[in-house]
């Protein structure tokens, strides 16, 4: 029959329809089909199509058939849920302060976790970390080890070793020394100059391009950021850069590298390929991958005289160090590895990790506890109607996993929300992981809701049910949880006191006299690396002019006081053995190169002789001189007659005069002592100029030194370094570590306070009628108070009296690392004592100021 | 809802059913809407609505002789109920009520219009 109507119409409507509908709907829709027949096609089809479809719509459908065991379940965990709710809304105010301790402790935690994590993986997602070594020399026995241009230096071969299956080289240029242009503007950024092997040795994630494009000499590769920065509205693939530093080209962006991770001790803007030049100027490092054979020990006495061959160096060692122990050992410091981590740093954070731990499970299981015990009525009555222990359990167990839902979704929201600033003020360096994060969180709040299950199981299983009944069941407030309080506010007090020191510390390091003058000094590099002069007569005399120039215009701009050529005195010495002439043996002293102007612009204090000048002194003579430390070591008496010797092939048969002693200052951080020191008149004359100025003067000093700056290099950039800024960097981590404790010191204060809250105000309304027959017979204010607070005031003493001693120990150790250390005083822990203890009574006083001053005879009418 | 309350499509389709008689069935009421109205119902339209009115009382229905044109299915006939009835009655009324409220002239300015 050609007018009926397709099969599956038929099928449709008698699956999905009402039984009793049905039958009309398809006889309906037949005699609708049979209607539109002179229609044409198309439009007939739509037609039909549109009313089978309309009846796909509620009031038709069949009501889905509901396995009746589901619909228990369902209905139990209806009604489960609908108790929790009940539950919720009797105790708003506990609920949302459990909630506030577990957003609190985990985000903390969170954060704390992903830097371990961070730590803890640098540098491990290169596939082959573990067979990437960096060369090493070491000029001297006695010097340090440094990651030079090893094969060039000492004309290795590597193919002639078989452990060595490849080779990298890579010059890293900073900030600052290269400059990028995108055709109109010009960039500061960090590039490395590697050969193509780069990505056989590392595994740095593109977003777009292909590594094997590296190989070709006009292509670079840049960072996914880097490259927004350059381009921002374009795509960057295709793109013409420029780059200047020691060498000028032009090359083509061919990828896109996603953003360096930042567990990578590695960190770069862009990639050049390091054949696109003859030679760049900043020294390598030569990396080498290692066989699966490879042994470090034998392989490091295999080659560890190969360098004595070249006669500039006989002396000199060559070695490997594992590139993924360098990160935590800082063996060497080489450029391209733009941070290093600190085990003492790691360890310590790990104990914040814990305490934070510690306290929200504490805080949290206490809380819950609290709730629980001020509920027994309830569950006792629940009980006596007939409800099994296992029943309460069930009902206990998804007021858990509520919780705990809940909390771990606003604790993600919450860290999400925090995340930049946080890890900005904690200076953590961190990448957002979104499922890292969720798990570190899940796992605080899980244990925390475990713990918590498990506790509110026990007391389940202690409740009497006659006590219930016969009201004979009193809660006292149970011995554990005046533990748990002395626990929580031991390690509040512990962390608070930790934070306080540090604080105390770092700033008497920040404000401490060193001796030294450490403000209003810039240093400028005006040559950067020199040529060759003994190949090159004409750049030598080049160079020669511009010194000339730079030398006369910088002592003649107004507003600078002093002006020297050379370092700025902090972490810049070096070692080199010397003796007094005549004795055997060779010691290891810091020594340092200045020019007479030296102590003019630091403010040295001579003790003995007179300082270097120009009219007795020649530059590379052998004058020296010595601080009071170094006088001390040596054993000098008379200035006159001290002639020392080193041992520096160029200059051991030289003896050397000294002719000043100067007193002794900090050139080291603060956490040294003054070691001995050696000052030389060695100025290279390339070296950094180093201007001391006139405060009032800033502005003008900085630009004309610019001026000279652009006079004698019209390329390149200018830029200067700051005593201050050196000085702050020096003191870094100790002031991350104040900023991280005072954070989390301030967490475990908050935590800790909202548990004690929590626990005063149930003790108050528990306790509301036997106050007011207290007060009826005629107790004060001071009285309800002190019986209400007494038990948190013996905790709180228990805790400061553990807590001191122990805090009192591990800060100690931890000021045994610096040699200018401030003294623990009791007033510092008198003064953490105070605070907490104010902050707790405030936290009382609130939950029971309004017990305390209540009318008794409202109080009585209670119940 | 309360339960008196008629929509509009309900309300016409009422009326509808009431004016087709004793031969008010589902796509006869479609058919009727189109023509009076101009409003092209669907047929789900018609049948979720006259579900709705059934279950609400409104309602009641018969089933009719299979035919040919309609593959063997028999036509489902509906009669207003009493309480169907009511509910009309009384949406009339509450509309003659606001109506007869609206002073004579602002009908007739909104008429000549």
């Amino acid at each position: 029959m050609s007018r009926r109507p397709p099969i599956w119409v038929e099928r449709l409507i008698e699956r999905i329809c009402l039984e009793d509908y049905s039958e009309e709907i398809i006889g309906d829709l037949y005699e609708y089909y049979g209607e539109v027949q002179h229609m044409n096609y198309a439009k007939r089809q739509l037609l039909f199509v549109r009313h089978v479809l309309s009846n796909v719509r509620p009031d038709l459908l069949k009501k889905p058939t509901i396995n009746p065991k589901l619909k228990n379940f369902m209905d139990v965990i209806n009604l489960s849920l609908k108790l929790n709710w009940r539950g919720f809304k009797a105790n708003k105010l506990v609920t949302i302060l459990s909630l506030l301790i577990l957003i609190i402790g985990s985000v903390s935690f969170q954060f704390v976790n992903a830097w371990l994590t961070n730590e803890k993986t640098t540098d491990q997602f290169h596939e082959n970390i573990d067979r990437i070594y960096l060369m090493t020399a070491q000029f001297n026995p006695g010097s340090d080890w440094s990651a030079l241009d090893v094969q060039r230096i000492f004309n290795l071969d590597y193919s002639k070793w078989p452990e060595v299956s490849n080779t990298l080289k890579i010059h890293g240029y900073n900030n600052g020394e290269i400059k990028i242009s995108n055709g109109q503007t010009e960039f500061f950024g960090t590039a490395f100059m590697a050969d193509s092997t780069f990505f056989d040795f590392f595994d740095f994630p593109l977003n777009s391009g292909d590594v094997v494009s590296f190989t070709d000499p006009t292509n670079v590769f840049l960072t996914a950021s880097y490259a927004e920065k350059l381009f921002p509205d374009q795509d960057p693939v295709g793109q013409r850069i420029s780059i200047q530093c020691d060498q000028t080209g032009e090359y083509f962006v061919v990828g896109i590298l996603e953003d360096i991770p930042s567990n990578s001790s590695l960190n770069f803007d862009m990639l050049i390929p390091r054949h696109s030049k003859r030679m760049w100027r900043r020294m390598p490092q030569n990396l080498i991958m290692a066989n699966e054979e490879f042994d470090q020990t034998a392989f490091n006495e295999k080659i560890a005289a190969l360098g004595q061959e070249n006669q500039r160096f006989p002396e000199s060692t060559l070695g490997t160090t594992a590139l993924a122990d360098l990160y935590w050992s800082q063996f060497v410091s080489v450029p391209i590895i733009s941070k290093y981590g600190s085990e003492r740093y790691f360890e310590n954070l790990q104990w914040v990790s814990w305490i934070i731990i510690i306290i929200t499970v504490v805080a949290f299981v206490n809380l819950q506890t609290t709730v629980q015990l001020n509920q027994y009525k309830k569950t006792g009555l629940q009980r006596i109607i007939g409800a099994t222990r296992s029943q309460l359990v069930h009902e206990v167990l998804t007021s858990r996993i509520l919780m705990a839902i809940a909390a771990i979704v606003l604790s993600s929201a919450v860290y999400y929300a925090l995340f930049d600033d946080i890890s900005n003020y904690l200076d953590l360096n961190l990448d957002f992981l979104v499922w890292p994060s969720i798990i570190g969180i899940s796992m605080l709040v899980i244990g925390c809701g475990l713990l918590s299950f498990l506790a509110m199981i026990y007391n389940i299983y202690q409740q009497d049910i006659i006590d219930v009944v016969t009201g004979t069941f009193r809660i006292k407030v149970p011995q554990f949880q005046r533990m748990v309080m002395v626990v929580q506010y031991s390690f509040t007090i512990l962390l608070l006191s930790g934070a306080m020191i540090m604080y105390l510390q770092v700033r008497s390091m920040l404000t401490m006299d060193t001796g030294v003058n450490q403000e209003n000094i810039v240093s400028v590099d005006f040559f950067g690396i020199l040529p060759n002069q003994s190949q090159d007569s004409l750049a030598a005399l080049d160079h020669q002019r511009k010194l000339d120039y730079v030398k006369t215009h910088i002592h003649s701009m107004p507003g600078v006081t002093a002006v020297t050529q050379g370092i700025m005195p902090l972490n810049r010495a070096y070692q080199s053995s010397w003796k007094k002439s005549g004795e055997k043996n060779f010691e290891l002293i810091n020594t340092m190169v200045v020019d007479p102007s030296y102590d003019d612009v630091f403010g040295l204090q001579v003790k003995e002789g007179r300082f270097f000048s120009d009219s007795l002194d020649t530059n590379g003579g052998s004058a020296l001189i010595v601080n009071e430390a170094a006088k001390e070591l040596l054993g000098i008496e008379d200035l006159m007659n001290a002639r020392l010797s080193t041992n520096t092939r160029a200059a051991n048969h030289m003896d050397w005069q000294i002719v000043g002693v100067v007193e002794d200052y900090h050139y080291e951080h603060l956490a040294d002592d003054i070691e001995p020191l050696l000052l030389a008149y060695q100025i290279h004359d390339s070296r950094e100029f180093v201007v001391q100025f006139d405060p009032n003067h800033r502005a003008s000093v900085m630009s004309e030194l610019e001026e000279i700056y652009r006079h004698v290099n019209p390329a390149g950039i200018f830029t200067y370094r700051e005593i201050e800024d050196l000085v702050l960097r020096q003191y870094e981590s100790e002031k991350r570590m104040v900023a991280i404790y005072s954070l989390f010191s301030l967490v475990a204060v908050t935590i800790t306070a909202i548990g004690l809250f929590t626990f005063t105000y149930y003790e108050a309304q528990r306790r509301t009628k036997e106050m007011g027959i207290r007060k009826v017979i005629g107790a004060e204010f001071k009285n309800v108070f002190w019986l209400m607070n007494k038990t948190f005031f013996i905790a709180l003493t228990i805790a400061f009296l553990i807590s001191v001693p122990v805090s009192w120990f591990f800060m100690n150790e931890w000021l045994q690392g610096y040699a200018n250390r401030i003294e623990i005083g009791a007033w510092m822990f008198v003064a953490v004592g105070v605070f907490i203890g104010a902050v707790a009574m405030l936290t009382s006083l609130w939950s029971t100021e309004k017990l305390s001053h209540n009318n008794p005879v409202d109080s009585l009418r209670y119940e | 809802m309360s339960k008196d309350h008629l929509g509009e499509l309900e309300e016409l389709i009422l009326l509808v059913i009431l004016k087709l008689e004793e031969q008010a069935y589902g796509l006869a009421i479609q058919k009727e809407i189109q023509s009076e109205t101009s409003r092209n119902v669907t047929i789900g339209a018609v049948h979720g609505t006259v579900n709705r009115l059934e279950s609400k009382g409104l309602l009641e229905s018969a089933f009719g002789g299979a035919t040919e044109e309609r593959g063997g299915r028999r036509k489902r006939f509906l009669k207003i109920t009493s309480a169907g009835m009511d509910a009309l009655r009384q949406s009339k009324e509450l509309r003659l009520g606001l109506w007869n409220q609206i002073p004579a002239l602002a009908i007739t300015k909104n008429d000549t219009q």
